[in-house]
């Protein structure tokens, strides 16, 4: 459902059913709903026979890699001998992301359910649901809905009357985009600084307080349940292109287009139909000019990349970008290019952790060029320095803040050159527009 | 002591220092000269120093909430973000004497404390206005006027520059990174509250109920 629009009839509506209905957040209007009926179902099986059941549908991470969610699950230890841990990852702070937020506003119980059944899967005991601090609204309303799922004995140490321990707490975070990042995420948890930790070892092995976690986006957990319901077959066949991406997809839409939102399509769908036919085309008649298809990390598409690229993983490959989050941003023709994408840089400037070198001083310096360029006082050379920089910011940190600040500038400097040169020859002069720095 | 600003890296120095923010500057010293320079520019804040009396936060029914809050974690380290959270609800900031209860309520060090507050851009190192605005300026928002927003609430406020707060006290204005609801530009954020779709041609009867 394109909330907060009328769904349309192109949508597949799975996640997204319940958006804008109060009365679904509440215990009672999601039980009638038909909640709560896979908790109990996965909790009758065994939890590998789950963990079989999500790894045949092809489900695969929403929260940007789109690592395959079963294989993942299945990386945990068999044999227990130690606790652990299941990390819901409610982070959302990738500029153009804004689905997760929905998820828990709407359906708060949707993920509670879903979070247990991981949870059971993976054979934790705990999870943790780590929600970004300006998340307010959607804090105060999981807080309700867990506490009343406590109440109801969904959770706790006898969830849903099997004996079994089931127990969710939220984790607050307080205002770092580098939270998000998996193991950046845990060491916040563990009440540390949000720095992203050296791979291997690997969470599954060593995560958590030193336990094995998993770690899953929102979207990744919410459809968990349905696949539950309804089978792993119907959730394959839910397929438009590529085979290997299967399912329903909430992209978040956003910038110059009429009618911005979350909409739920079907793996493959068109990015020109997303845009022109759901979201109305761009405002007041302008045209389309560039569009990150997956959140700010991702390479920019220019028009005609855009009206051919299929929303899927392989899809977006092919255009050579991401599907990432799914935040998609679309610039209309009157967008300063240069102007955005310093803004971008200037983001990841500001949220990197400063750990590693080529990210601390790469976007720093990345964003420093950029206004030096856009102020009028560029250098012809400073392009292929942009480029360079880029270069050494791509592969060669401990987690992929560094190459999702090169990704826009590389691709807007290969796509856009012409703008760029504009403010470098004088031709555009300085728009002296903004308040930023 | 010698304070080095490094101009390549002020990029979000005003974000930075409207917050207060400190990111553990770096510090070396050669032999008659101690540089400070952050990574993001600015100078080193200075130590806020207290005469009253300190009043603990962790005192009643403040002390047995994170009491609960404990008993969710394994370790003791753990409660620091949520414990940090009570300070700041209650105090509206976080002090260093503030940090140095933290620590001893949960056996850290007060420095820990001081490295972890200064990593989270929420936590406040300072005093702020009653009303601590904070606007979406990020690509998303800022494609659909969150700059125009900006400079309407710094007009209508009274606020000279961002981060700095209003002659009378009540608004304290600051740019933020994405907020997470970029199809509902421009979204801010007034203490606590969440606004979705703000416009420069609302914010006067935006700041009506922030009074
Ligand atoms: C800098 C950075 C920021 C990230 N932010 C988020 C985020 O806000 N939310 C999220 O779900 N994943 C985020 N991720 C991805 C996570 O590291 C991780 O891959 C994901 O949560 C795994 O869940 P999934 O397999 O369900 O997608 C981020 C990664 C990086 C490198
Ligand atoms: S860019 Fe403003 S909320 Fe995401």
């Amino acid at each position: 459902m394109g909330y907060p629009h009328q769904p349309h009839a192109k949508e597949t509506v799975v996640l997204s059913q319940y958006f804008g209905d109060p009365e679904a957040r509440t215990y009672q209007g999601w039980v009638k709903r038909g909640g709560y009926a896979a908790l109990r179902t996965a909790l009758a099986r065994k939890p590998a026979e789950i963990v079989e059941i999500v790894k045949e549908s092809g489900l695969r991470g929403r929260g940007g890699a789109g690592f395959p969610t079963g294989l993942k699950w299945s990386f945990m230890p068999k044999e227990k001998s130690k606790p652990h841990y299941l990390c819901c990852n409610a982070d959302e702070s990738e500029p153009g992301t804004f689905k997760d937020r929905e998820i828990m506003r709407w359906t708060p119980h949707g993920l509670i359910e879903a979070c247990a059944i991981a949870q059971y899967a993976i054979q934790a005991e705990v999870t943790y649901i780590y929600i970004r601090g300006e998340f307010t609204e959607p804090l105060a309303i999981m807080q309700r809905a867990l506490d009343e799922a406590y109440r109801e004995g969904v959770l706790g140490a006898n969830a849903m009357g099997t004996g079994k321990r089931l127990d969710m707490y939220l984790h607050r975070g307080a205002g770092a985009y580098i939270c998000g990042e998996e193991t950046a995420l845990m060491n916040s948890i563990e009440g540390r600084r949000g720095n992203p930790r050296i791979r291997p070892p690997f969470p599954a092995a060593v995560g958590v307080f030193g336990m094995p976690t998993t770690i899953n986006n929102v979207e990744t957990l919410a459809a968990v349940p349905h696949i539950l319901n309804r089978g792993a077959a119907w959730y394959k066949s839910l397929c438009l292109s590529n085979p290997k991406s299967t399912g329903t997809k909430l992209f978040s839409v956003c910038g110059h287009v009429r009618r911005p939102g979350n909409y739920e399509v079907t793996m493959g769908f068109p990015l020109k139909d997303l845009l022109y036919d759901l979201c109305g085309g761009m405002r007041g008649g302008r045209t389309l000019k560039a569009c990150i298809p997956g959140g700010s990390s991702v390479p920019i598409l220019n028009r005609e990349e855009t009206e051919s690229c299929l929303l899927d993983y392989e899809g977006c490959a092919t255009q050579g970008t991401m599907l990432g989050s799914g935040g998609v941003i679309v610039f209309d023709d009157s967008a300063d290019m240069v102007y955005q994408i310093m803004r971008l840089a200037r983001f990841y400037a500001h949220e990197s952790c400063a750990q590693c070198t080529q990210c601390r001083e790469g976007t720093a310096w990345v964003t420093k060029i950029l206004q030096r360029i856009l102020a009028g006082d560029g250098h012809q050379k400073d392009l292929d320095l942009l480029l360079d920089l880029s270069e050494q910011m791509t592969g060669k940190t401990i987690c992929v803040l560094s190459d999702s600040c090169a990704a826009p500038v590389v691709s807007g400097i290969r796509k856009f050159r012409q703008e760029f040169e504009a403010y470098l020859t004088g031709a555009r002069r300085p728009a002296g527009a903004g308040v930023a720095v | 002591m010698f304070d080095v600003r490094c101009p390549m890296l002020d990029t979000s120095l005003r974000d930075h220092r409207a917050r207060g923010v400190d990111t553990e500057p770096f510090e070396y010293r050669t032999s008659n000269i101690e540089y400070r320079i952050s990574n993001i520019g600015h100078r080193a804040t200075i130590m806020n120093t207290h005469t009253a009396p300190y009043d603990p936060v962790f005192t009643g029914e403040t002390r047995q909430r994170l009491d609960r809050v404990l008993e969710r974690y394994p370790t003791k380290r753990a409660a620091l973000l949520p414990a940090l959270w009570m300070v700041q609800e209650t105090r509206g900031w976080i002090s260093d004497a503030a940090m140095t209860e933290v620590a001893e309520v949960l056996e850290l060090t007060p420095a820990y404390v001081k490295g972890v507050v200064t990593f989270y851009t929420m936590y406040h190192q300072h005093p702020v206005g009653k009303h601590f605005i904070q606007v979406c300026t990020t690509t998303p928002c800022n494609l659909c006027g969150a700059e125009e927003v900006v400079r309407a609430l710094l007009k209508h406020t009274g606020c000279r520059e961002l981060g700095a707060t209003s002659p009378d006290g009540k608004y304290t204005v600051t740019e933020v990174e994405c907020l997470g609801a970029c199809g509902f530009a421009t979204p801010i954020m007034v203490g606590e509250d969440f606004l979705e779709g703000v416009t420069a041609e609302k914010v006067p009867e935006v700041l009506k109920r922030y009074q």
